[in-house]
């Protein structure tokens, strides 16, 4: 199969990322100065008991090389540790953030991605026009929009229209049983404030980063011999510009995935939309660790997974990848 | 063939225009480039005069809680009776501080990581490359908010973190580009009659990356920027001090929407937008000047026109 | 009637700061069936342009004027409009196949079949593959061209990728070879794509831009021999663009040379290459590397006018060796210099050169 080292070669450098970020993962919390985890003493409501519970799972009181392959060993369990906070397992709390996080998550970056290529590729096509210049001003304008502000505006502007807090309206099944598609519908509302601004926070990247890879696209002698051929503008920019256009683009949004994680922790903290970025707040507030480390990972694997699924795509995309 | 078709950039303009003179061409050929360098301008004069211009104190209580814009506090005042003009002229100060100190780290570390890694190449390259890679999928909020609260909130540790967090983009770029320019006829040359290696890299390949960092440079403050006001907006920075990251987060924590002081909220993030956009502007535009490929353009909505014919007379045979 | 009549066709580029840079100054010549064209000169001289115009390829920021006459229509009169209908099907070009003139991501043969399925190919309907090619009437498929109508075997993908197969096959690849990509052929190989793609719709004209330019030498021989042999099979006419006169003297029968913009010298190869008129014309064959004597190649002097500005006199003034008193006055046109039965206007003309020391010197 053509690249089959390609790939091969990718999922392993995903793999030994994965790796290394558990690694550093570790060392940050329990080697670095602070030393927190295992210093007990900063955890709050602990009794002597999960005190002693922790320091024989975790074998704090073992040497650090120990620790760290008991780390490992955990972790391939799917053990991350118990919440200091709510004294469950964190593996089981951050999955079901993550649940919380990925549909309004997904849904934020697709629409971004759409809207932006989308837009991108017109403004490209009526280089220099009126609405090129309209469209590329507002994608500057929302490319500089801090989440923090654009969420904050959408408040004052929508909040008297929309749920701005939460995933579900916590009264809903208190006078009686609810039915699904009213518990969705309910979700629905309450996802439409974080996704758009998570929408409107990345936009205007991506319509940048497209336009000007259409740009130099359309700068290149295959263009010129689609148009020799006497193609129609659409069929060209459909069958000769936006897929080689795509390429760079796959990359950046790889590049981007960091961003996205960064503007959804936000967009979470200001909707109070119970997924991992809020976890993530949360834990930091009320010193939770194991739940701040295992948030963490669970982020930094996720960039990891996102960036194999780009490079893939791009493989896809672009039959000159064969080494 | 495509030497005929330029847009944006005369034949015999800047293709053959030295790489040094590029920023200055840039900054009067493009509206956007100069407005960018204003913004910038502005905002780096208002953050050192800010003593002077400030009308009222940052600390004290000079009208009521959320009193709204009036003649004598033009941008209103926020929660604690504290002037919004006032707080958003020396929040300034420290969040341009955190910017410019964190990018220069970050230019330093991505710089030289970058010239290293392309100049000599092997093994220093690969190893490099791995860190760089690394950094590159890092979630950046989410390292930045760890940290934070690992090292705990102070000025520096936020402008520490910043720097690591972003020099990797510069120093990928910055890589390229010198493993392009080493393989110049000229700088072989200088190789070959026995120039030495920081010679060539000071003499020879500094002055050809040196726009290229410099947009980097510009384009990393927007995002040192950004990444500060989140940090703070999420209570990841010392929280005695002002900056135009805490004067969000206040708002937000002492529900000013629900109070309707949307004043505590729009003048601030219109501030940070209006920087952010401005090293965007500046960094873009220098960007694109380096950019040839963006000159040609073989498909167009607009289209090439007729003239009538103004001939020479029939010259055919 | 000529098949194709180019008549003083202007090029005119608007510069990002203002002003215009006048890149074709008043080109003309005549094609008829089956001729091969050659249209030689440094770079920056126009030729590009010139055929790229006669396609109505140019960017937004180009402007001209003249008429391109194919069959006696005027095809550039409408605009980009009328001249979309003409591409491919009428005239087809020939591109520096060498890198980016194919798309890299799309496999060979789907971008020589593209066109096909969008315009159709007379022969497609007919059976027996390139040699029916030969038969088609001009007349048919002119009037298809509006359309696309008139065309057999439209629209059928699985049938133009047969027919592209076999175009492959003529231009010596073999068909099973198309599924590949771009980058998996060598120079040459992607030279002969270019070939076999511009010969999908059976064009009556080729416009070939430098087919054999970053080629090596018995690639570029292989690439002359299979434009000529195609020409002669179907009839096809030629325009060739190049900076080499070899091949202009291997492939054409008649050619012209410009400079700055405009022709300064044509006439049938031979006598082009044999009773040379224009000084620039001469500098040209001197500067050309001879396989067979050891003469130092010479190169011409100075660079050629700005086009941005305009010139007054002979453009060729400053590089001249051998210049006359009008020449910095007055701006030379072409005139004829010799014809077929001997003498100046009466007979079909075969060499006319833009110099006014032919004037002085008088002709025959």
């Amino acid at each position: 199969m053509r690249g089959a080292d390609y790939v091969i070669r990718r999922i392993g450098f995903a793999l030994l990322t994965i790796f290394i970020a558990i690694t550093i993962n570790f060392f940050l919390f329990r080697v670095l100065p602070g030393n927190i985890v295992s210093d007990l003493a900063r955890v709050p409501h602990a009794t002597p008991q999960l005190r002693h519970a922790l320091t024989v799972e975790f074998g704090l009181d073992r040497p650090k090389w120990e620790q760290y392959l008991i780390y490992l060993r955990e972790l391939v369990h799917g053990n991350m540790g118990i919440s200091f906070a709510s004294q469950q397992p964190v593996s089981q709390l951050l999955f079901n953030d993550l649940k919380n996080t990925i549909p309004m998550v997904a849904i934020g970056t697709l629409g971004a991605i759409v809207v932006g290529i989308g837009t991108g590729i017109l403004s490209a096509w009526r280089r220099s026009s009126a609405s090129d210049h309209v469209s590329t001003n507002l994608a500057i304008a929302f490319y500089a929009f801090p989440t923090q502000f654009l969420g904050l505006m959408l408040l004052i502007l929508l909040g008297g229209l929309l749920p701005t807090s939460g995933m579900e309206n916590p009264y809903a099944g208190v006078f009686g049983p609810q039915s699904t598609v009213a518990r969705f519908q309910d979700i629905g509302l309450h996802l439409i404030l974080p996704a758009l601004t998570l929408l409107l926070t990345l936009y205007g990247e991506f319509t940048l980063i497209m336009r000007s890879s259409m740009l130099e696209t359309l700068g290149e002698d295959y263009v010129l011999t689609a148009r020799a051929k006497g193609l129609s503008d659409r069929r060209i920019i459909a069958r000769h510009v936006v897929r080689n256009a795509l390429l760079p683009i796959a990359t950046l949004v790889a590049l981007s995935i960091g961003w996205i994680v960064g503007g959804a922790i936000l967009v979470e903290y200001i909707f109070s939309w119970p997924g991992i970025g809020q976890a993530l707040w949360l834990a930091i507030n009320q010193r939770d660790y194991p739940m701040l480390q295992g948030g963490f990972l669970i982020l930094a694997v996720s960039v990891v997974v996102l960036n194999l699924l780009a490079d893939l795509a791009y493989f896809k995309l672009d039959p000159r990848i064969s080494e | 063939m495509s030497a005929i078709a330029t847009e944006g950039g005369s034949l015999t303009g800047t293709v053959s225009r030295a790489r040094s003179g590029l920023i200055r061409q840039a900054i009067i050929e493009r509206k956007a480039a100069a407005l960018g360098l204003g913004i910038i301008v502005f905002f780096v004069v208002l953050a050192v005069a800010a003593p002077l211009i400030a009308p009222y104190s940052t600390t004290a209580r000079t009208c009521a809680v959320f009193a709204p814009p009036s003649g004598s506090h033009w941008l209103g005042c926020d929660d604690g009776g504290i002037d919004m003009l006032s707080e958003i002229i020396s929040g300034g100060r420290i969040s341009l501080i955190i910017g410019f100190a964190a990018t220069l780290i970050a230019m330093l570390i991505g710089g030289g990581v970058g010239i290293l890694s392309g100049y000599f190449g092997r093994w220093l390259d690969t190893t490099l490359m791995r860190i760089t890679d690394y950094l590159l999928v890092i979630p950046d909020l989410a390292f930045a908010m760890v940290i934070a609260d690992v090292w705990g909130p102070s000025l520096s540790h936020v402008i520490g973190v910043i720097a690591i967090l972003e020099w990797a983009t510069t120093a990928r770029i910055i890589r390229a580009q010198v493993m392009s320019v080493k393989e110049r006829v000229y700088i072989k040359r200088a190789r070959s009659i026995g120039a030495s290696h920081l010679r060539i890299i000071g003499r020879h390949i500094l002055p050809q990356v040196g726009p290229l960092l410099m947009a980097n440079t510009v384009l990393t403050i927007a995002v040192a920027i950004y990444l500060e006001t989140a940090l703070a907006f999420l209570g990841l920075e010392d929280p005695t001090t002002t900056t135009w990251g805490t004067i969000l987060e206040h708002a937000f924590d002492r529900a000013a929407v629900s109070a309707g002081a949307w004043w505590a909220i729009v003048p601030d993030g219109i501030v940070i937008t209006l920087l952010i956009m401005g090293c965007f502007l500046l960094g873009q535009a220098i960007e694109d000047a380096l950019n040839p490929r963006l000159r040609v353009a073989h498909l167009s909505s607009r289209r090439w026109a007729l003239r009538p014919l103004a001939g020479r007379g029939p010259g055919a045979i | 009637m000529s098949l194709l009549e180019v008549r003083d066709l202007n090029v005119w580029f608007s510069l990002p700061g203002g002003g215009e840079l006048h890149a074709v100054q008043g080109v003309s010549f005549d094609l008829g069936p089956g001729e091969r064209f050659g249209l030689v000169g440094e770079s920056g001289c126009g030729k590009t342009t010139s055929i790229l115009a006669m396609m109505g390829l140019l960017p937004p920021n180009a402007s001209v004027s003249g008429e391109v006459r194919l069959a006696g229509t005027d095809i550039l009169a409408g605009g980009e409009d009328s001249v979309r209908p003409h591409r491919w099907t009428d005239l087809a070009m020939v591109f520096q196949g060498a890198m980016n003139a194919l798309n890299p991501v799309r496999n060979v043969i789907g971008q020589i079949a593209e066109p096909i399925m969008l315009h159709g190919s007379v022969s497609m309907a007919a059976e027996g593959g390139g040699a029916s090619m030969a038969a088609e009437g001009g007349g048919a498929s002119m009037a298809a061209g509006g359309g696309g109508a008139g065309r057999g075997g439209r629209g059928s993908a699985a049938a133009a990728r047969k027919r592209a197969g076999e175009l492959l096959e003529l231009v010596g690849i073999p068909a099973a070879a198309g599924a590949r990509f771009p980058h998996e052929f060598s120079g040459g190989m992607r030279q002969r794509a270019a070939i076999a793609m511009a010969l999908a719709c059976e064009p009556k004209v080729l416009l070939a831009d430098e087919p054999t330019t970053a080629l090596d030498v018995m690639v570029q021989a292989q690439i002359t021999d299979l434009l000529v042999r195609l020409c002669e099979e179907f009839g096809l006419a030629l325009v060739l663009v190049t900076h080499d006169l070899p091949v202009v003297a291997q492939v054409c029968q008649r050619a012209a040379v410009m400079y700055a913009g405009e022709i300064v010298e044509t006439g049938t190869t031979d006598s082009l290459f044999h009773s040379t008129r224009h000084p620039y014309t001469r500098l040209l064959f001197a500067a050309t590397p001879d396989l067979y004597a050891d003469d130092d190649v010479m190169s011409i002097p100075g660079a050629p006018p700005r086009l941005d500005e305009p010139v007054t006199g002979c453009p060729f003034l400053p590089r001249c060796d051998s210049v006359v008193d009008r020449c910095a006055t007055e701006r030379p046109l072409l005139r004829v210099v010799a014809s077929a039965n001997g003498a100046g206007e009466a007979g079909e003309a075969v060499h006319a050169a833009a110099c006014h020391r032919d004037d002085a010197g008088g002709t025959p």
